[in-house]
C-alpha cells in the first residue's frame, strides 16, 4: 500500500522511547521529516547521543511499527544539524518530569569548550522534580546513561537524574 | 578531543563537520566531568594528591601522541579538510595548566616518550586487552545479542 506522508506521521505519533517510555520519539525531536524520496517514502531520524545504545532500537521501533501498518518506508540516519535538547517540545519536557527526570535547560548560545568549562553553568538551578526545591546540587555529570547528569535535592533528600542540554 | 571537534566543525567536509558539531555538544561534558574529578583528588587528601600526582607523572608523556598525525590525518590536513593538531597545543596548554593549578598538581616534563601508536604500532600491554575484548565472543562462536 503507499502511504500519504501524513499516514506515516500519524503510524509513528505515540511510538515510544526505549529508554524513556513516558516520552515518544517526535516529542523528543528524533523522528525528525518524512519525505517522499526517490524510492518512495522517508522517515528521518537523528541520533540523539553518541553511542546511545537505544539508536538501533529506535530504528528497529520505527521500522517495524511501519511493517506491522502495512507502510512500506525508508529509514534514514541524518547527522546535521546535530540533535540537540531545544528540539524537545514543552509537552515532552514536562512528561520527563512527572516521570522524575529533571529536563533539560535551554542549551547556552555559542559557548566555547575552553568558556563551557571555565565556567560551569551555576546561575541555573536544576529544580528537583521531585518537590520543586531549586535547592539541588550535582553529584555527578554522568548519571544513569551517560546524556543524564545525577543530582540530589537538599530538601527532600532525594536523588534525580537532569537530562543534560546538548 | 574537545578542541578537535571545535575546529573540525569548520572542516569543508561536510560528514567530518556533521561529526565534529555533534560530538563536541556530548564531549564537553565529559571534559567538565574529568576536570573535577582532578580537581577534586588533587586537591582533596593528602593521600589522593599523591596517587594523583603518581598517576599524572606516569600518563603525562603519553600525551605526546596527542600532537603526532596518523596517516589519515595527515592525508585530511593535505586535503584540506583536517586540523594541524599543533595548533591546537597552545589552548590545550592553558586548559590542562589551570586545571592542573585548581588541582594544585605539578605538570611533568613530558619527556621519555616516542609516538608509534597512530601508525599501528603498540606495546606488549594491547595483547592482553584485546584478549579480554574478545573473551566474550570466542567463548560463544556465532553468539548474537
Amino acid at each position: 500500500m503507499t502511504a500519504t506522508v501524513e499516514e506515516v506521521w500519524a503510524a509513528l505519533e505515540d511510538l515510544a522511547d526505549p529508554e524513556i517510555p513516558v516520552i515518544s520519539l517526535r516529542e523528543l525531536g528524533i523522528l525528525r521529516e518524512v519525505r517522499t524520496g526517490a524510492d518512495g517514502l522517508e522517515v528521518v531520524i537523528t541520533p540523539t547521543y553518541s553511542g546511545c545504545p537505544a539508536m538501533g532500537q529506535i530504528e528497529d521501533d520505527v521500522r517495524s511499527t511501519l511493517k506491522n501498518r502495512g507502510i512500506s518506508a525508508r529509514v534514514v540516519t541524518q547527522l546535521a544539524p546535530a540533535w540537540t535538547t531545544d528540539w524537545m517540545s514543552e509537552a515532552g519536557k514536562e512528561k520527563l518530569r512527572a516521570y522524575g527526570i529533571a529536563p533539560p535547560h535551554q542549551t547556552p548560545a555559542g559557548s566555547s569548550v575552553v568558556r563551557f568549562i571555565s565556567k560551569p553553568a551555576k546561575t541555573e538551578a536544576v529544580p528537583c522534580p521531585h518537590c520543586g526545591s531549586s535547592n539541588t546540587l550535582v553529584s555527578s555529570h554522568f548519571g544513569s546513561t551517560a546524556c543524564k547528569a545525577l543530582y540530589k535535592c537538599q530538601d527532600c533528600q532525594e536523588p534525580f537524574d537532569y537530562f543534560k542540554p546538548y | 578531543m574537545a578542541l578537535l571537534w571545535e575546529a573540525l566543525e569548520k572542516s569543508a567536509n561536510a560528514d567530518l563537520a556533521a561529526i565534529a558539531a555533534k560530538s563536541l555538544k556530548e564531549v564537553r561534558y565529559h571534559l567538565r566531568h574529568s576536570r573535577d574529578w582532578l580537581v577534586r583528588l588533587g586537591d582533596g587528601t593528602d593521600e589522593s594528591h599523591a596517587r594523583s600526582q603518581a598517576s599524572l607523572d606516569h600518563l603525562f608523556p603519553y600525551t605526546q601522541e596527542f600532537w603526532a598525525h596518523s596517516p589519515a590525518e595527515a592525508a585530511a590536513i593535505a586535503a584540506g579538510i583536517g586540523v594541524d593538531l599543533n595548533t591546537l597545543k597552545a589552548d590545550w596548554d592553558a586548559i590542562v595548566d589551570a586545571a592542573l593549578a585548581e588541582a594544585t598538581l605539578q605538570r611533568p616534563a613530558a619527556g621519555g616518550y616516542i609516538s608509534e601508536g597512530k601508525k599501528g604500532v603498540h606495546s606488549e600491554h594491547l595483547g592482553f586487552l584485546l584478549a579480554e575484548m574478545q573473551s566474550l565472543a570466542r567463548a560463544h562462536p556465532n553468539g548474537v545479542w
